[in-house]
């Protein structure tokens, strides 16, 4: 008897979970736990090439940002909320890699900064007129106790700064350079970068061109605090004393930090989860051959969204772990 | 019928119906002289018999006897009544000839016996076929050569008493199936089952051979079935018919929907040959993951199809076509949605093992999803597997 339930808690969830034979090929991933959808054919035309989906959280609310071209080839960025509504639908919007949520919760995508409540647009241009310069993207802030600090790589370091205060005026103009790693020292080229406000720390994603690898980097306040206030290490590099991860995916693999794990899209069809702190694959959900998505998890690891490039058609979903 | 059937074939599994008589009566045995024959007017089991060929027949076959060295004692006129054991020609024959024919479009069957007029003993008999064309008279030929050869063999071999051989005197034919003609061969129909029995005429069959007879029903399978004949007077229970199927319940499972089942009824327009089905799946999905939620799927499908290639014991290979519509329900946050995406069934692919009442299958599909419809499943081509049973049904 024992036995018989023994395979039927493994080995029959683990046949009908990871088997494509037990699997409608035509179902939209994640089929089983949708829990809304909607069309979008009346904002965006042709969705196959370059969209992109992510999602902001701001701690009280998450919105899905979703860029795309609409039916005359323009290139527009859609902000919908939590229920799948429209809040926010502008052209030529900056890159969306470049999106974040301030120290007041609002979030800043590009040079705009839009409300966190509603995404309703508060300012066209959040860096003031100079001094200084807008950061050059794509570039993230990470919101610590002293400010604002926006965060990029060049190459092969991290540059923290400006500082700037909740109401956007500058606290410090000083950018430092910390390098990154030491082997390989170069080739890094900036990904994404996610915050997770619930438990205060921010993922960057980069990739490694020298060594075909995609580096995690996990950044807390007070490291992004110390690191641009001359404070961190010196000598020392970014992953000498931050958390990171190494994962092997290919050049394009889409790569989302989440507070249950670094996802993994491995070929679109299947999506891993890698513990942040071993690296150990701790999940896996596969799903049909069919149809042409992009998938966007958010920060908090609850969501899970997939857009399908031909049927212009937008889901949510819980994720699977 | 049976006209209509040698068109597309004529096979022969006439039985020997009388085998070699293994003695003749002493006082044929004995004679030296030319053996007298009386010769029947020749009789057919259809209702419109062919008196021109039957005359050619009698004239043919009186005139072979006499080039063999026979006599012919005797000949009975169209008008006269069948000859029977003890109801004779008084022309004091040795022998009389008894002659049997099916007429086809194409073929022609003979069949003679020749019986002792003492004795009432069968010395010699046989079935021949040949084309209905010049080529008869050769028929007519080959069979009086082999009925004299038979007559003199058995007299050479003849004792001072003989017992004359055990042949089948009576057979009765009993079935379930009303209507049911049987046939000795294609062409030689033996009768129609009414009130359940069938009184088979007089076939010289020797005891111990066997018979095989073909029963035919309309919308039932035909089938050959070989009597034992082990008595001179038979009564035997025909098995019974297996029905054709004219209407099938299909039931099936899908393991990319294995949650569920699918039901269908199909109506053949030709019986087991091709045929139009609606078929229906329920199913949800699921997978065995904490947050997982089923969502239910109703999946309905017209399609048209058939089975071009039997292959051998009851193993069928078939295809069809159709199109459905894929109704997929959805519990959301606080909706509920209902969508509904129509494909074409491109093709579907089968195999199917008929047994006695049921036929299990497997079958492979082949599933297009265009951009039609309110648009949940995902558009492309995509390939689906099921096994399931299929079961004869009475609407």
């Amino acid at each position: 008897m024992a036995t018989m339930k023994a395979l039927a808690a493994g080995l029959l969830p683990l046949l009908l979970g990871a088997c494509q034979l037990f699997i409608d090929p035509a179902a939209p991933p994640f089929d089983d736990r949708l829990v809304l959808t909607r069309l979008v054919d009346d904002i965006f035309g042709d969705l196959r090439d370059e969209t992109e989906m992510t999602v902001l959280d701001n701690g009280s609310r998450h919105f899905l940002l979703v860029r795309g071209r609409d039916r005359h080839g323009q290139q527009r960025t859609v902000a919908f909320d939590s229920r799948l509504r429209v809040r926010m639908n502008r052209l030529h919007l900056w890159d969306q890699d470049s999106a974040f949520a301030d120290l007041n919760g609002d979030f800043v995508v590009g040079h705009s900064l839009f409300s966190g409540s509603d995404f309703r647009l508060l300012s066209d241009n959040v860096y003031g007129d100079p001094p200084p310069e807008p950061p050059e993207f794509p570039a993230t802030g990470i919101q610590t106790a002293a400010g604002t600090v926006i965060v990029r790589v060049d190459s092969n370091v991290l540059q923290a700064g400006p500082l700037y205060a909740a109401d956007w005026s500058v606290i410090s103009t000083e950018i430092r350079n910390i390098p990154l790693n030491a082997d390989p020292a170069g080739g890094f080229e900036w990904r994404s970068a996610r915050h997770d406000p619930g438990r205060g720390r921010s993922g960057l994603v980069l990739w490694n061109s020298e060594i075909k690898r995609t580096f995690v980097i996990e950044i807390s306040a007070q490291a992004a605090a110390e690191m641009q206030d001359g404070s961190f290490p010196g000598g020392a590099h970014v992953t000498d004393e931050l958390p990171h991860l190494i994962i092997s995916t290919n050049e394009h693999s889409p790569v989302f930090y989440t507070r249950r794990g670094v996802v993994v899209l491995h070929d679109r069809r299947e999506h891993r989860v890698y513990h942040r702190a071993t690296g150990r694959r701790i999940a896996t959900y596969e799903y049909g051959n069919g149809g042409d998505f992009s998938f966007a998890y958010s920060p908090d690891g609850k969501w899970v969204y997939s857009m399908d490039h031909s049927r212009r058609r937008l889901y949510k979903a819980r994720t699977w772990w | 019928m049976s006209r209509s059937r040698t068109a597309r074939g004529f096979w022969i599994t006439l039985v020997v119906i009388c085998a070699l008589t293994l003695s003749v009566p002493a006082q044929a045995a004995a004679q030296d002289a030319a053996l007298r024959i009386a010769v029947g007017w020749p009789r057919t089991a259809d209702d419109q018999p062919n008196r021109r060929l039957e005359t050619l027949l009698q004239n043919s076959i009186i005139s072979e006897l006499r080039a063999l060295g026979f006599v012919v004692a005797g000949v009975a006129a169209a008008a006269d009544p069948p000859v029977a054991p003890g109801d004779r020609p008084d022309e004091h024959p040795d022998m009389h000839l008894d002659v049997l024919y099916a007429a086809g479009p194409v073929r022609l069957t003979l069949v003679l016996s020749v019986t002792e007029t003492v004795s009432d003993g069968v010395v010699a008999g046989g079935s021949w076929t040949g084309t209905m064309d010049l080529a008869l008279i050769n028929v007519v030929r080959q069979a009086a050569d082999e009925i004299a050869h038979q007559i003199r063999s058995a007299a050479a071999v003849s004792e001072p008493y003989p017992q004359p051989p055990r042949v089948l005197q009576q057979l009765r034919l009993r079935s379930v199936n009303e209507g049911m003609t049987v046939y000795l061969s294609d062409e030689v129909q033996l009768g129609v089952i009414e009130d359940g029995m069938l009184d088979v005429p007089f076939i010289p069959v020797l005891l111990g051979s066997q018979l095989q007879v073909r029963k035919q029903l309309a919308g039932y399978h035909d089938q050959t079935e070989t009597l034992e004949i082990t008595a001179e007077r038979l009564d035997v229970q025909l098995s019974p018919l297996r029905p054709q199927v004219g209407w099938e319940m299909s039931l099936s499972w899908m393991p990319q929907r294995w949650a569920g089942a699918a039901v269908g009824l199909r109506r053949y327009l030709v019986p087991e040959r091709f045929y139009a089905q609606s078929t229906s799946q329920l199913s949800t999905r699921y997978r065995f993951a904490a947050g997982s939620r089923g969502s239910g799927v109703l999946d309905t499908r017209l399609s048209l199809g058939g089975y071009p290639i039997a292959v051998r014991g009851g193993f069928s290979l078939g295809a069809s076509t159709g199109v459905g519509v894929t109704l997929s329900l959805l519990a959301g946050e606080g909706t509920a949605y209902l969508f509904a995406d129509p494909y074409l069934n491109v093709v579907s692919l089968s195999a199917k093992w008929q047994f006695e009442r049921l036929a299990p299958f497997i079958q492979w599909d082949l599933v297009h999803y265009g951009e039609a419809g309110t648009g949940y499943l995902l558009s492309g081509a995509y390939e689906y597997i099921s096994a399931g049973v299929l079961l004869p049904w009475q609407p």
